[in-house]
């Protein structure tokens, strides 16, 4: 990704005060350079630069344009690559290596000057040395400033003015005309001003001023609110306070200390009677403390309240009669419980019988039973020698009797005799002995469960007079005598209570005057906190009044024309710093506009548009002002103009930024110490004759600065090659690659 | 770059002849300017510029927390 040139730092080193002054030095040149470990280049390479015009010829890829940069990163410690296209200076490092070395040496007419930067892999920092011909040297920080104060331009400016990159020349020939302007305020070296208005422009005063406006009239309606509800509460405060019984003229602190003044001493009065520690109370002298003084004393009133003697008195009486009460109470329905119990079992008695009775009759009915049980096993005897004679006299079939053995007289008729009692009598006379036992053992359970609910009912009365027995107890002890069984508890109780009625009776008068004082002096605190908040409000509508009107307000307000004031005058260094860049920028055109108009005619040779003319004005682009450069092809003859950006070719528009870039460096615009121009790849483009235009300019420029050229077009390399003829350039052929790093051949 | 913070001094001065205390003011803005873009460009200048406006955006805001603390006190 390719970043703006803008957000990037355009730093020069910092001066440092140790370092002496440096020797007198004159415009250097190129003489030789010697890389290790840098980009493609493993093994150590030294190629001799020191010729006045050098060819770097060979295929992309080969190692030229690396070469190139190892130049400008020895100088500077930054290669244009990484820093347009957002790459790590660990990249610059070759992959086989841990350290990048380069040493370049410059030739002055005072002899040579040896650079030597080296970096390690993912180490940020660099190390320069730099040695002067007299045996001067530096290291690092000072070596910095001895590159910059020894050469006089910075790396930014190196790149303008020394190595003409692809990224140069991009930029003109972009079809958007802000980015176009962009690259040749680069051009031109102005872009350090076009950083102070982007910088300036990036604070966006105007949004801080309007933000602090709105909190301005945000706390205005604010303070204008805050007034209306304080007058709002004065009225209803005043309105309360008048209620209770406050003229308007005694709303201010004087009145409401009298009030707090009287309470004290009514207090204190009472203290003194009832064995209190009296109340502390200092005398209020603002709104704030007289409502301190009102809390502090509601807040003693409360608290001897509850411990006023009489109170304590009639608490106690109360606390008294209340448990007489409960046991009076609890004495009554024990009372009735035990009177209902013995009702009961009476009753049950009358009914049933006392409990001897009960038992006489469970245990004649027992008797009975018994009796009828025997009674039973008699008639089941009896039928059992029916049945057996019956018996025996059908099996024998004797006629003679089983238990004398006399001879029956009519055998059939006893026969008949014995079978009739079978079946008329053993059947009934069981049945009716049956009746009687289950009717005795009917009566007998019957006694037992009256036995049973007498004893029920005979517990339960137990169990009432107990606790009658229990209450009365209760009864002796808060009469604190002994009942005797003549004593009524509850007449006893009736009339203790009356006793402790009329002693409360007797209190109340005194406690009515106790809380009717108490009560007074709350009245006091009222109206003392009424006052407070009338004075409270008066003021809060002070405060605000004060805020609306005074220096608080004024001084946030002096707060923006602080900021207005700072915009003005960043505005004016805005403009001015605009004027100059525009200024400049024409100033240079002008400067430089024959050969700028010479070069383009040598090098384009448009057919038409024969001359070229640039303007440059200031415009406001997004609400920054700009320098505008409009880049005009012009036929004099038939007055004819046209902007280049529209009409012209890639190719042209390539020759348009090569002839400024080209006339500036002819003209020295930046007057600094190095007499060398590198070019990397000028002709992309370019056709043949704008190649041939293009290979005359750079000889031409060679007596007065060396060239250093890489180009991979051989048709650039033989044309330069011919068009030199005796200035014969010095011709390295980048051919093949390897793990040590280019092949290099030289050609002369 | 000194050469550029003189031309600019220079235009400032003009710009502001009308009021020589702003034109004191400016001509140490300037000089300023220059500095941190001399230290880290644009991204420098932005940083001192917003500092400036945060100096005065901090008085102004200590007295608007006055204010609301009056406020807030009723």
């Amino acid at each position: 990704m390719r970043r703006s040139l803008k957000s990037r730092r355009s730093k020069s080193p910092r001066i440092l005060r140790n370092v002496e002054r440096y020797p007198a030095i004159m415009p250097c040149t190129v003489k030789s350079v010697r890389i290790k470990g840098f980009r493609g280049f493993n093994s150590q390479k030294e190629i001799d630069l020191s010729p006045d015009l050098v060819l770097l010829f060979g295929d992309n890829g080969t190692g030229k344009s690396s070469t190139l940069s190892a130049i400008e990163w020895c100088l500077f410690g930054d290669v244009a690559f990484i820093r347009y296209e957002g790459r790590t200076h660990d990249e610059l490092i070759s992959t086989f290596q841990n350290e990048g070395t380069i040493r370049l040496t410059l030739q002055s007419p005072d002899g040579d000057i040896v650079l030597e930067r080296a970096k390690l892999k993912a180490r940020e920092k660099t190390h320069l040395k730099i040695v002067f011909s007299d045996g001067t040297q530096f290291e690092n920080e000072q070596a910095e400033q001895a590159v910059y104060r020894t050469f006089r331009l910075t790396f930014d400016d190196f790149i303008r003015s020394t190595f003409l990159h692809q990224e140069s020349v991009r930029g003109l020939l972009t079809e958007n005309p802000v980015d176009r302007n962009a690259a040749l305020d680069r051009l031109f070296g102005l872009d350090a001003l076009r950083n102070i208005t982007d910088g300036i422009r990036s604070v966006k005063i105007s949004d801080r001023q309007e933000k602090l406006q709105a909190k301005i009239n945000r706390l205005e309606a604010e303070i204008i609110a805050s007034l209306a509800e304080a007058k709002r509460r004065l009225d209803d405060s005043k309105k309360k306070g008048k209620q209770s019984g406050l003229s308007e003229a005694q709303f201010e602190i004087k009145h409401g200390s009298g009030l707090a003044k009287e309470s004290t001493s009514d207090l204190s009065k009472l203290a003194d009677e009832s064995g209190f520690d009296r109340p502390f109370v200092e005398e209020p002298t603002s709104f704030s403390s007289l409502l301190e003084v009102a809390e502090s004393i509601q807040g003693y009133i409360k608290r001897i309240r509850k411990k006023l003697p009489e109170q304590a008195k009639v608490d106690e009486l109360n606390r008294h009669r209340t448990r007489a009460s409960a046991v009076l109470s609890d004495c009554s329905s024990k009372k009735s419980e035990a009177l209902l119990k013995e009702q009961n079992l009476k009753a049950f008695e009358k009914e049933h019988g006392d409990p001897d009775a009960i038992t006489g009759r469970i245990k004649a009915a027992a008797r009975k039973i018994e009796q009828l049980d025997k009674e039973r096993t008699e008639i089941k005897s009896k039928f059992k020698v029916i049945k057996d004679a019956l018996q025996y006299l059908q099996e024998t079939g004797e006629n003679a009797c089983p238990v004398c053995g006399g001879t029956l007289q009519d055998r059939e008729k006893l026969l008949d005799h014995l079978k009739s009692e079978l079946e008329g009598h053993e059947a009934k006379d069981i049945e009716a002995i049956d009746v009687k036992i289950e009717k005795a053992q009917g009566a007998k359970a019957e006694a037992e469960k009256e036995q049973r609910e007498h004893k029920r009912l005979s517990d339960e009365t137990t169990r009432a007079r107990r606790e009658l027995e229990g209450v009365v107890s209760e009864v002796a002890a808060v009469l604190q005598r002994v009942i005797t069984a003549k004593d009524d508890s509850e007449d006893l109780l009736r009339e203790h209570m009356a006793g402790l009625d009329s002693q409360i009776k007797k209190l109340e008068k005194p406690l009515q005057e106790r809380e009717t004082q108490l009560q007074r002096i709350e009245d006091r605190c009222q109206k003392m906190t009424q006052i407070a908040e009338v004075l409270k409000e008066e003021e809060n509508i002070k405060k605000f009044e004060k805020l609306l009107e005074g220096k608080e307000l004024q001084a946030l307000q002096r707060g923006i024309l602080e900021l207005e004031s700072l915009r003005e005058i960043l505005d004016a260094i805005s403009k001015a710093a605009t004027k100059v860049q525009t200024d400049l920028a024409a100033s240079m055109i002008k400067n430089a506009h024959h050969e700028i108009s010479s070069y383009y005619k040598t090098i384009c040779n448009h057919p038409y548009y024969e001359n070229l003319e640039i303007d440059v004005r200031p415009r406001t682009v997004r609400g920054a002002l700009r320098n505008e450069y409009y880049i005009k092809g012009v036929n004099k003859s038939e007055s004819e103009e046209t902007l280049a950006s529209q009409k012209f070719s890639t190719g042209q528009m390539n020759c348009v930024a090569l002839a400024i870039y080209l006339a500036l460096a002819k003209k020295d615009i930046y007057s600094h110490n190095l007499r060398f121009l590198i070019l990397d790849d000028p002709s992309q483009n370019l056709d043949t004759s704008h190649k041939k235009a293009l290979a005359e300019i750079l000889l031409q420029l060679v007596p007065q600065k060396q060239v250093i050229l890489a180009t991979h077009d051989s048709e650039l390399q033989a044309i330069l090659q011919e068009a030199a003829g005796a200035k014969k350039p010095l011709i390295y052929r980048f051919d093949e690659w390897s793990k040590a790093g280019p092949e290099i051949r030289c050609e002369t | 770059m000194e050469n550029f913070a003189k031309l600019v001094t220079k235009e400032v001065k003009e710009l502001l002849a009308d009021d020589p205390q702003k034109q004191v003011r400016a001509t140490a803005l300037a000089k300023k300017i220059f500095q941190w873009l001399d230290e880290g460009g644009v991204g420098r200048i932005e940083e001192g510029l917003k500092q400036e406006v945060v100096a005065i955006e901090k008085v102004f805001e200590k007295q608007e927390e006055q204010i609301s603390a009056h406020l807030e006190e009723r």
